[in-house]
């Protein structure tokens, strides 16, 4: 299960966020500060310290998380509890604002925050949806697997057209030569090549197919098929390598923006506390 | 069935074979090793074929998406005999003759090894975005050190260099006004661009003497000798008075903070003798008019509940119904109908009603002539011993001039105008006027003019004889609360105060605080106008100066301090 850490030790980091966001919720509610709500009541000053111990502690796991012989707790029941605790903070932070937004560095800050928790949400999405989505979609093989397939395709190929003409030969050879998977993040997150070397060769042998005499009419159609198949084994490649890019992007997202959030949160709390 | 197998390995210098049992009802092919023959290769399938025996022969057969062909072409199932090549995968599967006890022999061999095609297909394969080169370290330090150096380390520089600060300001985002965390009240506006006038000390919170700087005239909240509680000492200005909190924040009007203490302060002090009071709606005491008294030969104020029915003592005889009568008043015009506004008029800051003065409201109508035949010449008024004077000097005259023509007047008064006296005849002009003063100031005094309004006494033998009740009218009866009758403009001024049926001057027609309530509560009333203390009341009222030791803790900072 990649979504195990979901319901990590019966949801006990699921119940602890819950029991922090009622508690934060409960004191909003019930604080009744001189003025409007903001940052620097009590009450704000406290949600304002757990919020940012908490964003410390978040940014941990990726230290834990290559800390292999950590016995710190598993890194599942981390994750878990980043997940859980994140959200959390969400609503912590929020009220810690006190609803109170401006054109300043606070508010690039906790926009900052929501971005990262968002990319996080999306994050743990992608860890529930897309695992599954790729065993599927790869048979059970290997990504190398099948791009040893295609491989041997590509000599099958050049087999099968041996007996053809040199057009055909020149688009097989292209096909084997130039054929690309993945590439740059777009190539990857599109999951397909619109210059796809295989398909153009494929396109190529088929116009030349019409003017195929009979007698060679049989290796054709069985370079067709080759082609068909590596065709259908490079799309399930690219289909692979498109989940794989779904489910790393959003950590480019996630990780960068949490190190902007830790200086925007530096520069938050020593501004608000130099001029007091 | 039993198979026997012959895997063959082509080497520099030769084949080499080796050969093995393979024993079962049937035989698996694949890449997983719980086949019979286990093909180490991931172009084979895990399941990638199976051989059986039939009557007649032995078969194979393909396994689901898995690519098996006999004698190059493709097959689901077929009969094999010696000679026949199977391939599968990389593998070339030959058929051989089988040895006694065996039901098939088969020579296994690897004839397609990973070509350079794969190589070169996953040097053309960039199958992650980080192979891509993408770093999210990389991008990590760029926003940290980016929104560090903008956000704190530019607008920190500023507060140094009052050049570089000129300079930030023309982008706002990375200066000191990226920190601003709300909108000034207004009247702070006009220094907000400079943080420091507030914020002297950085990492120390704004100090009350830099409020004090402007507001140098604000009052203590009451005599801290008499009143002390911790609680104002550890209270600062900034305590209720929060900047950036846009305008309406700048002074609390939420009255938790006065009932805090009001709502119990007997208890918390002896020294007072405010009564108790929590929310205007449901804990306010009845209001308290001060009125002016006279006790032991001096003027006091003294406080009485409105429901102890108190009475005026202002020296004045008045009917307000009578002056409002709807049919009309006597007045010199003959009758006319007055409202308020007629004797009530706003002073100009629109807060209180002028003070009543006699000659301005009240003389239009009640004349202080004297004379018939002169009825534009009043007498002065609020001074008896004025009056006397006054009337002596107009009887004075008229006998000196002489052609005072009434029957009853000496003829000396009579005479021709201009015709000098003698001197029994000047004393009998001066008896006359003597006279005519005494008996009009006894008629405009006891009975015409002064005694209609005032309290009159006369103590024969002193001088003057008469004594008039002095007036004492409080000008304001609730003077630690403000009211706006302005404010209150649109309400006719006998909605709230009883006027049309007051005959009497000791009425007190103050409204009491059911009145108020008609309208203002507390704000948990939906129905009510929400009214706090803040909205009659003030804080700084007291006499003595704001903490006046605050006025002298100027911190001096040498570390922000330009």
């Amino acid at each position: 299960m990649h979504q195990a850490f979901l319901v990590y030790n019966r949801f006990r980091y699921l119940k602890l966020a819950l029991l922090m966001v009622i508690a934060a919720v409960t004191a909003y509610v019930w604080h009744k500060p001189a003025g409007l709500p903001n940052g620097g009541t009590w009450l704000g000053y406290t949600l304002g310290t757990v919020g940012a111990l908490l964003i410390l502690w978040l940014m941990w796991l990726g230290v834990r998380k290559r800390r292999y012989r950590s016995t710190l707790g598993t890194v599942e029941g981390w994750t878990s509890a980043h997940v859980y605790l994140g959200l959390a903070l969400l609503v912590i932070a929020t009220l810690h604002t006190g609803f109170r937004f401006g054109l300043n560095i606070h508010t690039l800050a906790y926009a900052l925050m929501v971005a990262v928790i968002l990319s996080g949400i999306y994050g743990v999405y992608a860890y529930m949806r897309y695992p599954g989505l790729m065993t599927e979609n790869r048979r059970a093989k290997a990504l190398d697997a099948l791009l040893g397939e295609i491989a041997e395709l590509d000599r099958e190929c050049r087999d099968a057209a041996l007996t053809l003409n040199d057009e055909i030969n020149r688009a097989v050879l292209h096909s084997s030569e130039d054929t690309q998977l993945g590439g740059s993040m777009w190539r990857q997150l599109s999951g397909h090549d619109p210059h796809c070397a295989t398909a153009e060769a494929l396109q190529r042998v088929q116009e030349s197919a019409k003017h195929t005499p009979p007698a060679l009419a049989a290796p054709t159609r069985r370079l067709v098929v080759l082609l068909n198949r590596k065709s259908e084994l490079l799309a399930r490649a690219r289909k692979d390598i498109q989940y794989k890019a779904y489910m790393d992007i959003w950590l480019y997202v996630h990780v960068p923006l949490s190190f902007a959030l830790l200086a925007a949160l530096i520069a938050h709390i020593v501004s608000e506390f130099i001029y007091w | 069935m039993r198979c026997l197998l012959r895997q063959l390995t082509r080497r520099p210098k030769g084949v080499t074979q080796k050969d093995s049992d393979l024993v079962g009802d049937t035989i698996r092919i694949g890449r997983s090793t719980e086949n019979e023959l286990y093909l180490a290769d991931f172009r084979v399938a895990l399941h990638h074929a199976t051989l059986y025996n039939r009557p007649g022969g032995a078969y194979i057969e393909s396994g689901v998406d898995a690519r098996v062909s006999v004698n190059g072409a493709l097959i689901s199932t077929a009969r094999i005999v010696a000679g026949d090549s199977i391939w599968l995968g990389p593998y070339d599967l030959k058929v051989i003759d089988a040895p006694d006890g065996y039901d098939l022999a088969l020579s296994v061999e690897l004839v397609r090894p990973l070509s350079d095609d794969l190589n070169k297909l996953k040097s053309r394969t960039v199958k992650s975005l980080a192979a891509t080169g993408m770093s999210k370290r990389r991008w990590a330090w760029i926003g940290f050190v980016a929104v560090l150096l903008l956000f704190l380390v530019l607008p920190l520089l500023g507060t140094w260099n009052e050049a570089l600060r000129q300079t930030l300001t023309t982008v706002p985002a990375f200066s000191e006004r990226a920190w601003l965390s709300g909108d000034f009240a207004a009247p702070h506006r006009f220094f907000a661009a400079d943080c420091k006038t507030c914020h002297q000390v950085p990492f120390v919170r704004v100090q009350d003497a830099a409020c004090l700087n402007c507001h140098k005239a604000v009052k203590a909240h009451a005599d801290p000798n008499r009143f002390h509680f911790a609680a104002f000492d550890a209270t600062r200005c900034a305590s209720c008075h929060t900047e950036h909190q846009g305008q309406a924040q700048l002074v609390r009007s939420d009255q938790r903070f006065c009932a805090n203490c009001h709502a119990d302060l007997a208890q918390k002090t002896r020294n007072t003798r405010l009564l108790d009071v929590s929310d205007f709606g449901r804990g306010h005491p009845q209001f308290r008019p001060s009125l002016l008294r006279w006790r032991e030969g001096r003027e006091v104020v003294q406080r009485v509940s409105l429901s102890d029915h108190p009475q005026e003592q202002s020296g004045l005889t008045f009917s307000h119904a009578k002056h409002l009568d709807p049919r009309g008043v006597k007045s010199p015009k003959g009758k006319v109908v007055l409202d308020c506004a007629r004797c009530h008029t706003l002073d100009p800051g629109s807060e209180r009603l002028r003070p009543i003065r006699m000659t301005e409201v009240c003389a239009g109508c009640h004349l202080l002539n004297f004379d018939p035949d002169n009825p534009r010449r009043v007498v002065p008024h609020g001074d008896v011993a004025k009056v006397l004077s006054s009337l002596d000097e107009y009887y004075s005259a008229l006998a000196l001039k002489g052609g005072y023509d009434k029957h009853d007047a000496p003829p000396a008064v009579r005479r021709l105008p201009g015709k000098p006296l003698n001197e029994a005849q000047r004393q009998e002009a001066l008896r006359w006027a003597q006279q005519m003063t005494a008996r009009t100031a006894s008629e405009l005094i006891d009975k015409r003019s002064c005694k209609v309004c005032h309290a009159v006494t006369r103590t024969p033998g002193q001088s003057p004889s008469w004594r008039i009740a002095p007036v004492r009218l409080a000008n304001h009866w609730l003077p630690n609360a403000r009211f706006s009758h302005a404010k209150h403009a649109n309400t006719a001024c006998t909605d709230c105060h009883a006027a049309r049926s007051s005959k009497q001057s000791s009425d007190v027609l103050l409204p009491g605080i059911g009145k108020c309530r008609e309208c203002h509560g507390s704000g948990t009333e939906p129905t009510r106008l929400p009214s706090t203390c803040l909205t009659c009341h003030g804080f700084h009222v007291g006499k003595q100066a704001l903490r006046a030791s605050a006025m002298d803790t100027r911190i001096e900072s040498n570390v922000l301090r330009r």
